[in-house]
């Protein structure tokens, strides 16, 4: 090809029309509010849901009518404590657009986050589904005992020991097989 | 220079940006404007390490980048590499697709399935930028760059050639 087809071609590549809307200030700042509001907002919830949780089941353990409650109360404290400090240090994925990175760099910087993320949902079941699964089920067979007589089964109760196995199982499956292959085929699409 | 000003020089290039890696029109608005946000809210951090032109490319082509990794695909995508043998050989379905558009469109079919990088050389090199403007936005090295720009203008000139084959202007 020679410079006379090429520059005729980069001629007519760049002055040819497309069907994108033309953007003004109005909509870039009102999107830059929107985006700042919703980081605020996810910061806000999680702090709040951190500050509210912990107490809750804190207030729960001094309560409970038995040594077994208190101790399944203590446990999930500590894994609510583990889970929040494992998904602040390592679970948000950081990909902001980093300006000061190459695209080389900044892909590089992307696969590496992805991964880490597979690497932590991968093992979801261990840090995430376990630690709050045993409080779950401790507690839930510790009222199911209390509260059964021959003559009444609480089946409440016993529903919710039953669906705890499939929701822990859901939890997993979200984490460990969907959450995971998307962020496969991000990790495909950026190799 | 301020953003309105930067939209006015730029604007139509990142359109074109946006063609390139979204196919679908209200997508490519949509992302027009996620890029344009992405360079009005990473602008105090620019620290002038490089010229404002090849900043403003970098933020766009690596929103851009983002946008794509975050779509479902469900074809692979390729390479300059493997785009250019396919697009030489006459047998294959990728020749014989091109044959029935015409040269602009084809590019532009060509980049949507261009791996994310290639795409970026390519693309940069149809707009017009140097080899050097090239190296500082991508981080490849120039030898790297060179190598891919020589499978660009191989692929560019078959894509003439299919277009004049059937009386398009290139």
């Amino acid at each position: 090809m020679n410079d006379f087809d090429l520059q005729k071609l980069q001629a007519q590549w760049q002055t040819e029309e497309n069907q994108i809307k033309d953007i003004d200030m109005d909509t870039i700042l009102k999107n830059a509010g929107n985006f700042q509001k919703a980081i605020k907002r996810r910061n806000s919830i999680e702090w709040i849901a951190s500050l509210l949780l912990a107490p809750l089941f804190i207030a729960k353990m001094v309560s409970a009518a038995t040594l077994w409650s208190q101790l399944m109360y203590a446990e999930l404290t500590l894994a609510l404590i583990l889970i929040s400090a494992i998904l602040y240090y390592r679970g948000r994925l950081q990909l902001e657009n980093d300006a000061s990175l190459s695209t080389e760099g900044f892909i590089e910087h992307q696969r590496t986050q992805i991964q880490k993320q597979i690497q932590l949902l991968s093992k979801a079941r261990y840090w995430y589904v376990a630690p709050l699964f045993l409080g779950m089920l401790g507690l839930g067979l510790d009222r199911l005992m209390t509260r059964w007589n021959s003559a009444h089964i609480p089946w409440p109760n016993v529903l919710f020991v039953l669906t705890l196995p499939l929701m822990a199982w859901g939890i997993i499956w979200l984490n460990e097989v969907y959450a995971v292959r998307d962020l496969k085929a991000r990790l495909k699409t950026l190799s | 220079m301020d953003l309105a000003e930067m939209i006015r020089m730029h604007g139509g290039s990142i359109k074109r940006l946006c063609r390139s890696y979204e196919a679908n029109s209200e997508k490519a608005s949509d992302l027009n404007q996620e890029i344009w946000t992405a360079i009005w809210l990473s602008l105090p951090k620019f620290e002038a390490r490089c010229t404002l032109r090849t900043w403003i490319y970098r933020v766009a082509h690596n929103t851009a980048i983002t946008h794509v990794s975050k779509e479902k695909r469900e074809k692979a995508l390729i390479s300059i590499e493997d785009m250019e043998e396919q697009i030489v050989d006459e047998r294959h379905s990728l020749s014989q697709a091109l044959e029935h558009k015409d040269a602009l469109q084809t590019i532009q079919a060509l980049l949507i399935n261009m791996k994310l990088v290639d795409r970026q050389v390519f693309w940069l090199y149809i707009e017009g930028h140097s080899q050097a403007e090239i190296a500082a936005v991508s981080g490849l090295t120039a030898t790297h760059i060179s190598t891919k720009i020589s499978r660009v203008k191989k692929v560019l000139e078959t894509v003439l050639k299919n277009s004049e084959s059937k009386g398009d202007q290139p």
